[in-house]
């Protein structure tokens, strides 16, 4: 914000301040209450033993003796106490006066830490939310912690534990004033974990994505009964039968012995085949009932056999999409679609696959209706390719012939291609998988390679995305490309994000990224990396005169180069 | 600040870019930490093997084997990682054996911790992790002169601000 930024803080939060004196004996406080209650214990034994026993000492040499000594000795004994009590005061001290927080330059910032330091800094535009909340303990002492979250997820919260109640919701409301945020985005930080203004501006109103929304698609149960028993474990399970029936053919001969031999067999596979039952079970009662709609800036999952959940994902905190066909679906020409949500999934397994399944089974029109839906700047030509083609047909470019030997059986389809708005990677020869990520989206890009990698002079590319299923990766290409592939991604991305930037600073952040970016044709990669960045559209045929297109007709028909 | 890199030389071996080494200060710290984990190993090693059974003396061989072995992987790993700033990223290059290059655009950074625990101190450096909002992102550079990383730290957190990007 740059309000926030120009105007000095007029709040009481500018200067370094601590946490309120009690917050480390309550942060420490259940292993302190641990020990107090133990030694306690400890101590009311021997109080009543040496009190039933008349003499103390006479008890022979036991665990307690130790501290009967001490209980002996009452000088000893206090001045043990009294010196646990000092270091663990003092210790508290230390780490009370080293703690402090303060907001300077648009920035939270909290140092602690007096042997190990730690400073962690979180920019104002930044917050996500700000919340309070009273663990136990704090809530007996009237204490609060005000916990920061930022978009990195749940390891880039700043947490300030802990604070007197009153002065915790002071901070709060002077946080959030600073953060230029209303109280009502709290309030809805569950339907928009990570919100698109780099600004702070709010997208949609809440409301927009409460209604029921235009359907999609349902999913009929009885597709989605096959396509999940159709499922490597089961496959596995059926052939392993199939194995120990043939086995116990040959060797009993086809009698009821063979059956016998069977049915002896069985037992074995039970637990696996327990295993994988209920994993089945499970995917079929999540998936259940599913129902895609599409609410114009954010699309609505309902699903669930037993537990109905209803889950609204906006389009703008999908950071990739990928679909998957499992070598068992091809038969039927299913897929499968799954995104990265920001916020998402980085919080633990529970409730992570939820909302990151956006078909769980599909016919290849419907899993083409989805991506468009949740990327519209995808083609469903380009898609068609990524999907079922293979060669350099389209724009694409495949790993590098050196690469054969690992995939030896993909290496004719596993390779990728740069449109302008996103990058599409596709992979796998039997079961196919496409991945997809826009420019605009890469969080950090990675160029790796292995030993074995390097002898045969190959690298991978990765295009860095929030936690989810979804991973874009080009593996396997010649070292040549791949570095070019870095290059070119990283302006790409740098393009996107200024135009994210511009469009954001000039007030209209209503229009996801993809929208206004001009789409050219897949960019061709020669084996040589001649690769070309988008500043120079000389080398790149078929791009259309820079500028922003604003109608979104013309975003539809632009040519394409196949090469 | 290094004038206009160029983005475009970045290059998995280096290439001609004036990349900046870590401090050497980080290769003593880690052969500090090595020696404290294996030389009590070795020394115990050792004395059973004069005073109990020459046998423990295979168990020694291993750990001394160990410990070069290790001294001349934190050698070489440390001279490998190497950093620089370009105009809109950081780029940080990590590995012999296997290889990495890592480039974070100073807009998506979420926030930067700087850690430096007593023995880092004592040597005067610090280590710099840039959070973005992935968690694989990875970038992290270790060893960097204390006031150093301090300066990067606010440097960077200028420019992410200015070059700021929504998700």
């Amino acid at each position: 914000m740059t309000q926030a930024n120009s105007r000095p803080p007029t709040s009481s939060l500018g200067d370094w301040q601590h946490l309120h004196p009690l917050s480390p004996i309550v942060r420490g406080g259940l292993v302190g209450l641990g020990i107090v209650g133990y030694a306690a214990s400890q101590l009311v034994d021997d109080v009543f033993r040496s009190a039933g026993e008349g003499e103390s000492g006479d008890d022979g040499p036991g665990v307690s003796d130790g501290l009967g000594y001490l209980f002996d000795h009452s000088l000893v004994a206090a001045a043990v106490i009294v010196g646990f009590l000092a270091l663990v005061g003092f210790f508290g001290w230390l780490s009370w006066r080293f703690a402090k927080f303060r907001v300077a330059d648009g920035q939270i910032e909290y140092r602690k830490g007096w042997l190990f330091r730690e400073h962690r800094q979180v920019p104002l535009a930044r917050v996500q939310a700000i919340e309070i909340s009273r663990p136990l303990l704090a809530q007996l002492t009237g204490l609060s912690q005000v916990v920061v979250q930022s978009a990195g997820g749940g390891d880039s919260h700043l947490k300030l534990a802990f604070l007197g109640a009153g002065r915790a919701d002071e901070v709060r409301r002077e946080l959030l004033d600073l953060a230029g945020r209303s109280d009502e985005t709290r309030l809805d930080a569950e339907d928009r974990l990570v919100s698109d203004g780099p600004d702070g501006s709010q997208p949609a109103t809440p409301a927009a994505s409460r209604d029921e929304g235009r359907e999609v698609l349902r999913v009929p149960n009885s597709r989605l009964f096959v396509a999940t028993i159709l499922h490597g474990g089961t496959i596995f399970l059926g052939a392993m039968a199939f194995v120990a029936g043939g086995a116990a053919i040959a060797a009993y001969g086809t009698s009821f012995s063979a059956l016998t031999g069977a049915v002896v067999a069985l037992p074995a596979l039970g637990p696996i085949a327990f295993g994988v039952a209920v994993n089945r079970v499970q995917e079929l009662l999540k998936h259940g009932n599913f129902r895609l709609a599409e609410t114009g800036r954010s699309v609505r999952v309902q699903h669930g056999l037993t537990d109905k959940r209803t889950t609204s994902v906006p389009l703008h905190r999908i950071q990739a999409v990928e679909m998957v066909q499992p070598l068992w679906w091809r038969r039927f020409g299913w897929w499968r679609v799954r995104v990265n949500v920001a916020g998402v999934g980085s919080e633990g397994a529970t409730g992570e696959a939820d909302e990151t399944t956006m078909l769980p089974v599909g016919t290849f029109d419907q899993a083409l209706r989805v991506l468009t839906l949740l990327d519209p700047a995808l083609s469903e030509d380009d898609l068609r390719q990524a999907a079922l083609g293979d060669g350099t047909t389209g724009g694409w470019t495949l790993v590098s012939e050196r690469a054969r030997v690992f995939d030896w059986l993909s290496w004719r389809r596993a390779g990728f291609a740069v449109t302008a708005h996103s990058l599409l990677v596709r992979t796998g020869r039997l079961s196919r998988r496409v991945a997809s990520m826009p420019h605009a989206r890469v969080q950090s890009l990675t160029l790796e390679q292995g030993p074995w990698e390097r002898r045969r002079r190959l690298a991978g590319v990765t295009l860095v995305s929030t936690p989810g299923p979804v991973t874009v990766a080009a593996r396997h290409l010649d070292v040549d490309v791949a570095t070019a592939l870095l290059h070119d991604e990283a302006a790409r991305a740098r393009e996107a994000r200024r135009l994210t930037r511009a469009r954001s600073s000039g007030g209209d952040v209503l229009v996801s990224d993809g929208d206004r970016i001009p789409r050219t044709g897949c960019t061709a990669y020669g084996t040589t990396g001649q690769l070309v960045a988008p500043e120079h559209p000389a080398t790149e045929p078929a791009k259309p005169a820079d500028g922003i297109p604003h109608d979104p007709v013309a975003r539809r028909d632009d040519e394409r180069t196949h090469q | 600040m290094p004038s206009q890199p160029d983005p475009s030389a970045v290059t998995l071996r280096g290439g001609e870019l004036a990349w900046r080494p870590v401090s050497p200060a980080l290769r003593t710290v880690r052969l500090i930490t090595l020696f404290v984990w294996l030389g009590p190993f070795l020394i115990g090693f050792v004395l059973a093997a004069l005073f109990v059974s020459p046998w423990f003396g295979i168990g020694a061989g291993v750990v001394a084997a160990l410990l070069a072995w290790g001294t001349w992987l934190i050698v070489r790993q440390v001279s490998a990682i190497s950093w620089i700033e370009l105009d809109e990223e950081i780029v940080i290059r990590k590995g012999r054996l296997w290889r990495s290059l890592v480039s974070i655009p100073y807009g998506r950074l979420q926030y930067i911790d700087v850690e430096s625990g007593p023995l880092m101190r004592s040597r005067g450096i610090a280590s710099c992790e840039f959070h973005t909002a992935s968690p694989a992102s990875g970038g992290t550079l270790p060893g960097l002169p204390l006031e150093e990383a301090e300066a990067l730290r606010g440097r960077l957190a200028a420019r992410g601000e200015a070059q700021r990007a929504g998700l």
